[in-house]
């Protein structure tokens, strides 16, 4: 197989863009979509600071990786969960990338330690309030990620999530009616309210096959192994299912995602736009400031019971 | 059987009579095999496919075409990157006996 634009040997062939590339045309070929998902979705300038979520898998560190090397000012957040001898090895990895990469382009690497502040890691946390592993751990990280953003001034804060990610996500929602969640299933999620930080996706048009191949490509050293926490989890089900019919029909996964954005940019604007829906229910936590639709959030409400339940 | 996170040696040991019943892995350098004589009538590298979750070495006869392998293996296209050596490889590669081959699932996220 050889490369679409050179011609010389492929390194990896993309059925659903019925292309191969080599290694050079390949990383072109990402940066070009990172480009093109920044651009369109209106998600930030050069000249805005940029955070971006780390978690020592491939997908953050090559979000980091590509916007550092495409000129964007980010810098970095990495939330160590405390899930033993896997949160020792995904910390390790983002130093390191932190130290060969990120330094060279004067980035810097933030540190949120979970145990530091709650006192325990993420899975006694969870036990300790009754609540699944990860949905405690999206909480602590929307909140932590939140509140660097805006105490560090930030922008505008960036997430790994993929097309594979997105696509999962809009077939959960879709198989079970939760068109409430709809809305917020866009790449670019602007700072609604005062104390929250615009959220984007700049990765929504590459799929994680891509995005492995590019890390493996760029030798960036990133965690293979899976969260342990993650095991049997629903959204793995869905990609696994994506996956099969991506492999029999290409083009499936972007065809779902990509068509289902069209549609909703194409739907008529509502009485209340999303901005406006958030700034009629959020306000600040009257513990921590943070906007919320309760008198606490649900991050203070958490520390409060597991602060509560370790005393018992 | 040795432990699933474990490479195979090359070399028999000549104590194992565990790792010669193996139904995938055989790798007696003495020809023939005192422990398997039937099997080892002749040294044959074979592919080494390294795969993950959980973490294990497996051997597969080659030439073989990358998709092949995966078919083979009963994995999907697009749910793993393969790896010849240090080089990402595309689904029409052959792949011969003696390569060091990697499956590498991508997905990941809960």
């Amino acid at each position: 197989m050889n490369c679409t634009k050179c011609k010389t040997k492929a390194v990896i062939g993309l059925p659903r863009h019925n292309a191969a590339f080599c290694k050079g045309c390949f990383n072109g070929f990402v940066h070009d979509q990172v480009a093109r998902a920044i651009k369109s979705e209106k998600m930030f300038g050069k000249e805005d600071r940029i955070l971006v979520a780390v978690s020592g898998g491939k997908d953050s560190l090559a979000l980091w990786d590509i916007l550092l090397k495409l000129g964007y000012r980010a810098d970095a957040l990495y939330v160590d969960l405390g899930i033993g001898t896997y949160s020792e090895q995904s910390h390790a990895k983002v130093t390191k990338f932190a130290e060969v990469v990120a330094t060279s382009h004067e980035a810097t690497l933030h540190l949120h330690t979970v145990e530091q502040e709650a006192g325990a890691g993420i899975k006694e946390l969870a036990q300790l309030i009754h609540r699944p592993t990860c949905s405690t751990c999206g909480t602590i990280k929307r909140y932590q990620f939140n509140r660097v953003a805006i105490e560090q001034h930030y922008n505008v804060m960036a997430t790994g999530h993929n097309l594979d990610d997105e696509a999962a996500r809009l077939l959960g929602n879709v198989l079970h009616w939760q068109e409430e969640y709809l809305d917020k299933q866009g790449p670019s999620l602007p700072a609604s309210v005062e104390g929250f930080a615009k959220k984007v996706k700049p990765l929504y048009r590459l799929s994680e096959r891509e995005l492995a191949a590019y890390a493996v490509l760029n030798r960036i050293d990133y965690i293979v192994e899976e969260c342990p926490m993650a095991k049997g989890s629903k959204m793995l089900q869905y990609k696994e299912v994506l996956n099969r019919l991506e492999t029999e029909s290409p083009g499936t996964k972007q065809m779902f995602y990509w068509g289902f954005l069209e549609k909703q940019s194409k739907k008529q604007p509502t009485a209340t736009t999303m901005m406006e829906k958030d700034r009629a229910i959020l306000h600040p936590c009257t513990s921590c400031s943070q906007p919320t639709t309760a008198e606490v959030c649900s991050y203070c409400k958490m520390m409060a019971r597991a602060g509560a339940a370790k005393s018992r | 059987m040795p432990d699933s996170d474990s490479v195979y040696p090359i070399t028999c040991s000549l104590l194992s009579a565990a790792h010669h019943t193996s139904p995938i892995i055989h790798h007696c350098l003495h020809t023939p095999c005192p422990l398997l004589p039937h099997v080892s009538a002749a040294y044959d590298p074979s592919m080494q496919v390294q795969l993950s979750h959980p973490a294990r070495t497996v051997e597969v006869k080659g030439p073989k075409k990358v998709k092949e392998l995966l078919r083979e293996l009963n994995l999907v296209v697009e749910a793993h990157l393969v790896i010849k050596g240090d080089d990402l490889v595309t689904e029409d590669e052959m792949l011969y006996d003696g390569d060091q081959i990697e499956i590498r699932p991508v997905i990941s996220g809960g």
